[in-house]
């Protein structure tokens, strides 16, 4: 579904990506983790396709085609859905506005018909129980004075709407407390299915234990480290980020 | 104070030989359309007309370094020469067209008085509506004092030289009228240049309360002037809720000027709303002379093209514990060009004043232009003063995010428009009829 290959990038002239191999299938969930600026957030940026970042080399294939050559809408209508790590405040926007625009936008590009009011409300609700929302936010401005975990949920709540095929979830865990991370991450395993990807970016391994990922990749100084199964991530946790470091200098060394 | 100006020439400002110029040609107008006028001129009319144009000649329009007018060039209605509009005027198609946003509404055309197409408000207890001429034939009111030494600007004193109508709605003390009166001045003539001068008085009893909806509506290509009037009077306790709706044509000019005069605890609720036209000007003065009455003013312009709107405050703050309240926004595109200046003076004495104002502007292309002034003068030592002034484009990020769920660029850009504008309804919101076509016309796409 997505190939990455050998990817460099940041932020304007500032390089932080120094060659990213990537491959997911359709049906997987993939886990990226990593130290503070080794270059996580750059690689959810750079795929939604924000334009304060750069590509510098390499190439990225989504369902066979550039994704690169790809505006931000082309990408989340083809399926691509960024949740971010700080969700915008949008004033004046309905949360609902926003979704039916976003949702009926996909599918006039995708040839079918927009929802009629009472089909785009009852899609809503459905979504919403997934993540144990309150009614009342969806007719407040998006994310405006909403807690932290509101936020994060609202994110989710939209995946649950726009239905994408590959999820990216920027460190959706971070700022929520403990049952807010269960709801949120019950969201998303019901969200899974043989036709969704997701990749999770984390900085620990607490998110996975909910949401069980197939491959687990560890990102340091824009390069993929190691990558494994679920149990590189306890052994992450274990032994943290600076043993993965020592040992990656050292291979490097004697590289 | 907050000044943000991207590029444009330096304001050049009319010469005293245009101004001298066109005073004259109007001068002349004046004594022509006096005598062919005479039907309707009484002798309180004719006295009141004749001061006018005394002050009109005395003030000329304003010129090149008057600081009230720094960033709006009169040139081009100086250049042109506009006629009253003749008594029997027929009906434009396009007005049939324009609903109404109020059950009771009262309809002028070029300034004149249409009784065929409105439906004035009818035997409800406690609200006269009368003419202005007929209002004037019955009283010698102070207001009267407008047409002399109160007017601070020439087009102020043309209106009253040349005034075209307009009504008096009293409410007596008390009453609360339900629903809204609107009043629509649509002008415009597609052969003559005309100019629409009416005058409104809007005077509220104790603790009475109401809305009105003030409308004014350009006929699209027409090449016009409306110099409108209001003075406005709430007494001790009263309540108005003023909605103003301005929708010039793109080549039509409005210049508007509003004088409210606040009792104590009165309450006077300005909203607002310019979309388009060539140029347009709205001077408002409210002035408080009881304690704790309140204003609260709320604008918002949309311009595009080479449009020109500039909005003026000036409160006075004369008695204790009065609120007044700024909001504005400006949303510009191509070539256009906003104006805010807000001035608060807080007199010697107004103690425990609270008075705020900010101002917001959105610009859209590199070539558009907004000017905000926020001006506080204060006098007395014990108030609460804030003012804020921001200037910016369409936040990037806020784009990205919605355009990463799907949205097309430019619908993106739309909504956050949309967002922008809309904080403007404020308590309109609740209006039904009327907040349904202001959305509509704040939902406008782009070019």
């Amino acid at each position: 579904m997505l190939s990455i290959e050998n990817l460099h990038g940041g932020i304007e002239d500032k390089g932080i990506l120094h060659g990213i191999d990537l491959a997911i299938e359709a049906g997987t969930v993939h886990a990226i983790m990593g130290p503070n600026g080794s270059g996580k957030s750059t690689l959810a940026h750079i795929l939604a396709g924000h334009p304060g970042y750069t590509v510098t080399a390499g190439r990225i294939r989504y369902d066979g085609s550039d994704l690169l050559a790809l505006s931000v809408e082309e990408r989340a209508r083809a399926g691509l859905f960024l949740a971010f790590q700080y969700p915008l405040e949008i004033p004046g926007v309905s949360n609902i506005n926003l979704l039916k625009t976003a949702l009926n936008a996909r599918r006039r590009a995708q040839g079918e018909e927009e929802l009629d009011a009472l089909e785009f409300i009852e899609l809503v609700e459905s979504r919403m129980a997934l993540v144990n929302m309150e009614q009342e936010l969806l007719y407040r401005s998006v994310n405006e004075g909403f807690s932290g975990g509101e936020k994060k949920r609202n994110e989710v709540l939209q995946m649950a709407v726009l239905e994408p095929r590959l999820a990216i979830l920027d460190e959706t865990d971070s700022g929520l407390d403990i049952d807010a991370l269960k709801t949120v991450a019950e969201g998303v395993n019901q969200l899974r299915s043989p036709e969704r990807a997701f990749l999770l970016i984390t900085h620990y391994q607490r998110l996975l234990e909910y949401i069980r990922p197939d491959h687990v990749h560890i990102l340091h100084g824009g390069r993929i480290v190691r990558s494994g199964d679920y149990t590189l991530a306890i052994e992450l946790e274990k032994h943290g980020y600076s043993a993965i470091e020592a040992e990656f200098q050292h291979g490097q060394h004697h590289a | 104070m907050a000044t943000a100006r991207l590029k444009r020439n330096f304001n050049t400002g009319s010469t005293m030989h245009e101004i001298a110029d066109t005073v004259n040609d109007y001068t002349r107008l004046f004594e022509e359309t006096m005598h062919s006028s005479g039907a309707h001129a009484t002798e309180t009319l004719r006295h009141h007309r004749y001061s006018a144009l005394k002050r009109f000649r005395a003030l000329g329009f304003p010129e090149r370094g008057d600081e009230a007018w720094k960033y709006t060039n009169v040139q081009s209605i100086l250049q042109q020469r506009f006629n009253p509009a003749p008594a029997t005027v027929p009906v434009p198609p396009e007005l049939t067209a324009i609903e109404a946003l109020a059950e009771h509404r009262l309809v002028f055309v070029n300034g004149i008085y249409s009784p065929a197409l409105s439906t004035p408000p009818q035997q409800i207890p406690g609200l006269k509506v009368t003419s202005l001429f007929n209002y004037l034939q019955q009283n010698t009111p102070d207001i009267a004092s407008a047409h002399g030494n109160d007017i601070s600007n020439g087009f102020q004193a043309l209106n009253g030289a040349f005034v075209s109508g307009g009504c008096v709605i009293e409410l007596e003390a008390g009453i609360r009228l339900d629903g809204s009166l609107e009043l629509l001045f649509f002008t415009g003539d597609n052969t003559l240049a005309l100019m629409s001068n009416p005058r409104n008085l809007i005077l509220l009893g104790e603790a009475s309360q109401c809305t009105l909806i003030e409308r004014y509506i350009g006929l699209p290509q027409a090449r016009y002037l409306d110099n409108p009037v209001n003075q406005i009077q709430l007494a001790q306790g009263a309540q108005l809720t003023h909605v103003r709706i301005k929708q010039p044509s793109n080549r039509g000019f409005y210049i508007g000027h509003s004088t409210a005069k606040l009792a104590a605890h009165s309450r006077y609720a300005q909203y607002g709303y310019t979309f388009g036209g060539l140029l347009s000007r709205d001077d408002s003065h409210i002035e408080f002379s009881g304690p704790g009455a309140s204003a609260e003013m709320r604008g918002l312009a949309l311009l595009s093209e080479r449009q020109h709107a500039d909005t003026h405050i000036r409160i006075d703050h004369h008695a204790t514990d009065c609120t007044s309240r700024q909001s504005f926004r400006n949303i510009v595109d191509q070539h256009s060009r906003a104006v805010f200046t807000g001035r608060v003076v807080i007199h010697h004495g107004a103690q425990r004043s609270d008075a705020s104002q900010a101002c917001h502007a959105l610009l859209l292309s590199r070539q558009a232009e907004a000017d905000s002034r926020p001006q506080l003068e204060i006098y007395a030592d014990n108030v609460k003063c804030a003012h804020g002034a921001t200037t910016g484009y369409l936040d990037q990020d806020a784009l990205f995010y919605l355009c990463s769920r799907g949205i097309p660029h430019a619908q993106a850009e739309q909504l956050l428009i949309e967002a922008f504008a809309k904080e403007q309804l404020g308590a309109v919101a609740e209006i039904p009829m009327l907040s349904v076509y202001l959305e509509r016309l704040m939902t406008r796409n782009r070019h």
